[in-house]
């Protein structure tokens, strides 16, 4: 689960150059190719009421965005790396599905989704229909500083939120391969409030102890692979401890798995992936449980 | 945008039926139609609304007297919201696609604003009757009905021959009546598309797609066409529709003709002028599923069938809406009935469980977007609130200030040819909507609206089927006469083929193929 490939998608609205910049660091981890993707939306140039298909338009979209892709494929070339470029009309998540197909990439890089509530109640989230479908990791890129714009490196100090299940493991697996770039992983379990009440002060330590330890598992298997760990509990809600925690920690993203939870279901009741990618401040890394294992 | 939008969609979706709410029995019980339980306004001493049995009170709605005392001026801003919707696409297409939703509002509210100021609890009444009666239904059942069909995908392809397209031609003209003349030409313009794409002539093809399958097929049923379902939600019963079976059969056969004779000419020219091409083309029609471009097979599959079982619900709850009678809710005043709160209600929910059990990808593969159902929905709040003022004026016939057009609008064929040339340009929803009470403001005047319509349907059925025939028929002359024109035009010309400008087609088309069938509707029906 080497990361050697990246598909980088831009609406360039939030996710400039700056940003894949912040990444480059993934050369440590065999990152020699970046594939850049940006999807022209079909509203943008199809089903106009009075002038039809505006191909007019459509070629003016894809050499603006060209433009700015040989710009940045030229700083790419001069450090060495390979670079790979779709400009595409259609629907986002079936565009990236169809770029992940093609190019068997590691990573997929995309900016913070800008659907609304009721966009996401029809049609679901963009970002966690891609996790579902394409078995990738799925980085939400967002910038830490709003003035500065500029978030550092996501991979130098991240926030590995686990709940033991297969999913969890499978990004504890995914972060061993990062040696090269993590620094230090703050790996934390958030104990749900309500699985305590009622409880002995006796007991709420009892899970607390046992959190614990899993928690040191997880560390001593991350310090074998040569990257610094250190444990945490929380006690509360998961989305709202999960970002406590990566302020506490000053985390530079959060990392976590997902299991794919049903997508109608998740339209309904959400899911941890969904609220970090909405709302999280962080920039986050949802590893989904079918993941690639192959180096 | 799309969020402003949506958020927008749904104030009107499902906050609307979120209201304090009494029910009670109506009075009248007729199950023949939903005029039986016509909405009309409480016994509200703030406004000098009264009950729809008082005869004063003309087709049962609003201030008696208020269609008599509109100016004619008051009309201009439907007037305007209408060519807004004709001519800005055409002249400032970006202008339209970034902001129709603000011109929308700036007619509706230049028209409310004054509109409430002069007549206060009156116009407010006027404006949730409006929104309550006609604008919530329209909108959810299409919605139901966008959503529904973009769960069903047809893969596939077929070798487009002249047989092979009339048939798909038949079938998707069918297909319109029972899933909307936009889910007909969704669920079928690909596969259209994909079976002649080898073809080297077939502009005209799609255009006679839109002639049948996105306009003429859609007049069977009220969820065929938008008009016939806002006839529909003012009291004529569902099958009344059926009446128009002979006018459709009519305008069918003759398009189907001449375009059969067309594709057959341009068949065989295509055959003598590349002989090597067209032997692919015998191959792959002795072999049928197989694309002839690219010699492989690819069997014809319909996908997201369970669709039409959400279809079928979407028919039955229209129907039970026009056939029980489970009393009236007063809902902001308005009474509605119950049946018909239902009736959105299930419809919502045939939505939902489309969306629910169809994979995203099937939806995705039908490059389905809820863009054009979002513009209707911001078009149409505009439109039926601006119409008011006219709507009134020609409930109250000879009385009101649209006494002119009441007295020049006569015969059938002044109906039909009327609304059907306002049609090919203005969208046919408003049009039909206007000759429907001119209709009534001529033949009835002064009498409830429960009253006049089944008379409309019986002894008037002539000039109720010259409205819908013109409304639904003409709307296929130009590319803004209808919704699913410029939908069918511009999947077209995404996928290769070229479509004529705006007036191309109406000069090129229109006027050549559809003028003479309707001149010949003309002569034997009306």
């Amino acid at each position: 689960m080497e990361i050697k490939k990246l598909l980088f998608v831009t609406k360039f609205e939030e996710l400039w150059f700056d940003a894949l910049q912040s990444l480059l660091n993934l050369r440590n981890a065999s990152l020699n190719h970046v594939v850049f993707l940006n999807v022209i939306e079909r509203e943008k140039v199809a089903m106009r009421r009075g002038s039809g298909y505006q191909k007019s338009e459509e070629i003016r979209l894809r050499e603006k965005a060209n433009i700015r892709f040989i710009d940045w494929a030229e700083t790419l070339f001069e450090q060495g790396m390979e670079v790979g470029v779709y400009i595409v009309v259609g629907s986002l998540v079936r565009k990236v599905i169809e770029a992940v197909g093609k190019e068997d990439v590691d990573l997929i890089v995309i900016g913070r989704p800008k659907q609304g509530k009721l966009e996401q109640f029809f049609s679901g989230s963009d970002v966690t229909e891609i996790v579902r479908r394409s078995a990738k990791p799925v980085l939400i890129y967002k910038h830490l500083s709003q003035d500065s714009k500029f978030s550092g490196e996501p991979f130098e100090r991240p926030l590995l939120a686990t709940d033991w299940m297969p999913a969890s493991t499978k990004a504890v697996a995914y972060l061993k391969k990062l040696k090269g770039v993590v620094k230090e992983v703050h790996v934390i379990h958030v104990v749900q409030e309500k699985s305590l009440k009622g409880t002995s002060a006796m007991a709420v330590q009892k899970t607390r102890k046992e959190c614990r330890r899993k928690l040191e598992e997880v560390c001593e298997e991350l310090e074998a692979a040569g990257i610094n760990a250190r444990a945490h509990v929380y006690i509360g809600d998961s989305a709202t401890e999960i970002e406590k925690a990566a302020r506490e920690c000053q985390a530079t993203m959060i990392i976590t798995g997902t299991s794919g939870k049903d997508a109608w279901k998740e339209r309904w009741i959400g899911s941890i992936p969904k609220s970090l990618t909405e709302k999280s401040m962080f920039p986050s890394l949802l590893i989904p449980l079918n993941a690639e294992d192959g180096d | 945008m799309i969020r402003h939008l949506m958020t927008g969609f749904i104030i009107v979706l499902l906050l609307v039926p979120a209201v304090s709410v009494s029910a009670e029995k109506s009075t009248s019980h007729n199950t023949s139609s939903p005029a039986s339980s016509p909405d009309h306004v409480t016994g509200d001493t703030d406004t000098a609304h009264s009950v729809s049995t008082d005869p004063h009170d003309a087709h049962g709605a609003g201030h008696p007297n208020l269609g008599e005392s509109l100016p004619l001026w008051s009309c201009i801003p439907f007037a305007c919201m209408l060519l807004s919707i004709a001519l800005f696409p055409l002249i400032f297409p970006d202008f339209w696609h970034h902001h129709f939703g603000k011109i929308s509002a700036f007619w509706a509210l230049s028209l409310g604003l004054p509109f409430l100021f002069a007549f206060k609890g009156v116009a407010l009444y006027e404006i949730i009757h409006i929104i309550l009666a006609d604008y919530v239904p329209f909108i959810i059942l299409l919605w139901s009905l966008y959503t529904v069909s973009g769960g069903i995908l047809l893969r596939g392809s077929l070798t487009g021959t002249p047989v092979v397209n009339v048939i798909m031609l038949t079938i998707g003209t069918i297909l319109a009546s029972w899933m909307g003349t936009t889910g007909a030409a969704m669920l079928m313009i690909r596969p259209f598309l994909r079976a002649n794409s080898h073809r080297k002539n077939r502009t005209f093809m799609v255009v006679f797609f839109i002639f049948l399958v996105a306009n003429v097929g859609g007049s069977l049923t009220p969820l065929g066409d938008p008009p016939l379902f806002l006839g529909f939600l003012h009291g004529v019963s569902f099958f009344w529709t059926f009446n128009l079976f002979p006018h459709m059969l009519f305008v069918t056969i003759i398009l189907l003709g001449m375009y059969f004779i067309m594709d057959t000419y341009y068949y065989r020219k295509e055959k003598a002028d590349h002989l090597q091409q067209i032997d692919e083309v015998k191959a792959a029609a002795s072999n049928p599923g197989k694309d002839p471009q690219t010699n492989t097979t690819a069997s014809l599959k319909l996908e997201g069938t369970y669709n039409f079982l959400f279809l079928a619900g979407v028919v039955g709850a229209v129907l039970m809406s026009g056939v029980v009678d489970w009393g009236e809710i007063n809902t902001f005043g308005v009474h509605r009935a119950i049946q018909d709160w239902v009736r959105d209600g299930l419809l919502i929910l045939m939505g939902i469980l489309s969306l629910a059990v169809t994979p995203r990808l099937l939806r995705e593969d039908n490059d389905f977007t809820w863009f054009p159902i979002i513009e209707v929905a911001y078009l149409f709040i505009g439109i039926f609130i601006t119409m008011i003022p006219c709507l009134l004026i020609l409930k109250a016939g000879s009385q009101g200030a649209l006494a002119i057009l009441i007295d020049a609008v006569k015969e059938p064929r002044h109906y039909f040819w009327v609304t059907g040339t306002l049609s090919s340009f203005l969208d046919n929803a408003p049009t039909y909507l206007t000759f429907f009470n001119t209709a009534l403001g001529s033949f009835y005047p002064g009498m409830p609206e429960a009253e006049a319509v089944p008379q409309l349907m019986g002894e008037g059925s002539i000039y109720l089927k010259a409205i819908s025939a013109g409304a639904v028929f003409f709307g296929a002359c130009s590319y803004i006469g209808n919704a699913p024109n410029f939908m069918v035009r511009s999947i077209s010309e995404e996928a290769g083929t070229p479509m004529p400008s705006f007036f191309g087609y109406i000069l090129k088309f229109s006027i050549i193929f559809l003028l003479p069938p309707f001149i010949l509707v003309t002569i034997v029906f009306f």
